[in-house]
């Protein structure tokens, strides 16, 4: 039995009211939101809010889930119109981000973590829109027509979204590069 | 079109593609497009390498640990709370459920596979079926827990951990290796789940529907 399949049978079971299912389809879940979130929303209280309101949904709607998507999909997509409100409720206080070229390049000795927090930076640089095609397919694993589904817009559109990404990332796609190819002895 | 043309438009449209050929979702003819212009491309290549080390980078889970089991029971609340109303029940009896059979069947088949999976442990781990599935204690009818064990916990330390508070698994684990347990009426639940909870290799602690707590 696959993921999909698997995750679709605990769904079939939270439609029953089976809190054991709900509590492990939450276990499954709660990470990968955490960090999907993360990418988005600043603060970890308001990260547990809108994780809370997004498997509030699934319990109170997963009788609507259909299986012509995954539930991986499904419960994404919550997420991402839940981080859509949560961001506008946020947007007066958030400082203005720095673009990715305004981004120092790491030291060459940097660390691993020091090259993730450079590149989140630059992440931050992207519109939410952006962002989200560049989470869902390099995190979250999502096909292109997955990701179209999930931000409700053509899948013409996601591939626009990625161009544009990449090419506001290319600063630091080269810099990855180049520093990949300094540590290699 | 001119060949150069063609070359360059085949080019443009796998570049356009080379995200999800990383993450490999790509399929049929896209996947084998792709494959090619990276074979016949510099720049395909170049690109490929610079998104690979993005998608090694954004792969690695630096996520903290999260204090689920108390986001649960706060979520588990506002549930309780929400459908208090009857509007809710209602909404929830309306709706059909199309799919359930498919979805049923697919419950009944990890249900198969886990007791298979339980079954092929005896000759690698000896007596781990006997061991984690013991009868429940003729006391415990009704008390039960659902745990999730930390990944990497071996068999051996699963059994030192439930016999170390009295507890016996009750069936084989779910197709997501959560187990239920059982233990006698007269231990202290409360006790139990708290030492469960704040054990680091246990996950998750649960209670089936219509215990208490935990």
């Amino acid at each position: 039995m696959s993921d999909s399949d698997a995750e679709a049978a605990l769904v079939a079971r939270v439609v029953a009211r089976d809190q054991d299912a709900f509590a492990e389809l939450y276990c499954l879940y709660r990470r990968r939101l955490a960090r999907f979130l993360g990418r988005f929303l600043g603060s970890p209280q308001v990260i547990d809010e809108v994780i809370n309101d997004v498997m509030f949904v699934v319990w109170q709607d997963a009788s609507r889930f259909e299986l012509r998507s995954k539930v991986s999909t499904w419960i994404f997509g919550i997420a991402w119109h839940k981080a859509l409100k949560a961001l506008d409720r946020q947007k007066r206080d958030v400082p203005p981000l720095p673009s990715p070229t305004e981004v120092a390049r790491p030291d060459d000795g940097a660390s691993a973590l020091e090259i993730r927090e450079w590149l989140g930076r630059g992440l931050d640089g992207l519109s939410p829109e952006q962002r989200l095609v560049v989470e869902l397919t390099f995190f979250a694993g999502c096909s292109y027509q997955e990701i179209a589904q999930i931000a409700h817009c053509p899948v013409n559109t996601v591939k626009t979204r990625m161009f544009h990404a990449r090419h506001r990332l290319r600063d630091i796609l080269v810099s990855l590069d180049a520093v990949a190819r300094e540590k290699t002895p | 079109m001119t060949s150069t043309e063609t070359a360059n438009d085949l080019e443009r449209r796998a570049l356009e593609l080379l995200p999800w050929y990383v993450n490999g979702t790509l399929e049929g003819d896209e996947r084998e497009l792709v494959g090619r212009q990276v074979l016949a491309s510099l720049t395909c290549r170049k690109e490929l390498e610079r998104l690979r080390r993005l998608h090694q980078l954004m792969q690695r889970d630096d996520a903290e640990a999260v204090a689920t089991d108390r986001e649960f029971d706060r979520l588990m609340s506002r549930i309780r709370a929400s459908e208090a109303s009857p509007q809710s029940a209602a909404a929830v009896g309306r709706r059909g459920f199309p799919w359930m059979p498919y979805a049923l069947a697919a419950s009944v088949a990890a249900s198969v596979s886990a007791l298979l999976w339980w079954g092929t442990l005896g000759p690698s781990v000896p007596h781990t079926y006997e061991t984690l599935t013991n009868p429940a204690p003729a006391d415990a009818a009704g008390v039960r827990l659902r745990i999730l064990f930390a990944a990497g916990v071996t068999g051996a330390e699963q059994r030192e951990l439930l016999d170390s508070h009295g507890l016996t698994a009750v069936g084989p684990p779910a197709e997501d290796g959560v187990v239920t347990l059982a233990f006698s009426k007269d231990a202290d639940r409360a006790v139990i789940v708290a030492a469960l909870k704040g054990d680091p290799r246990i996950q998750f602690v649960t209670s089936p529907p219509g215990s208490d707590g935990p």
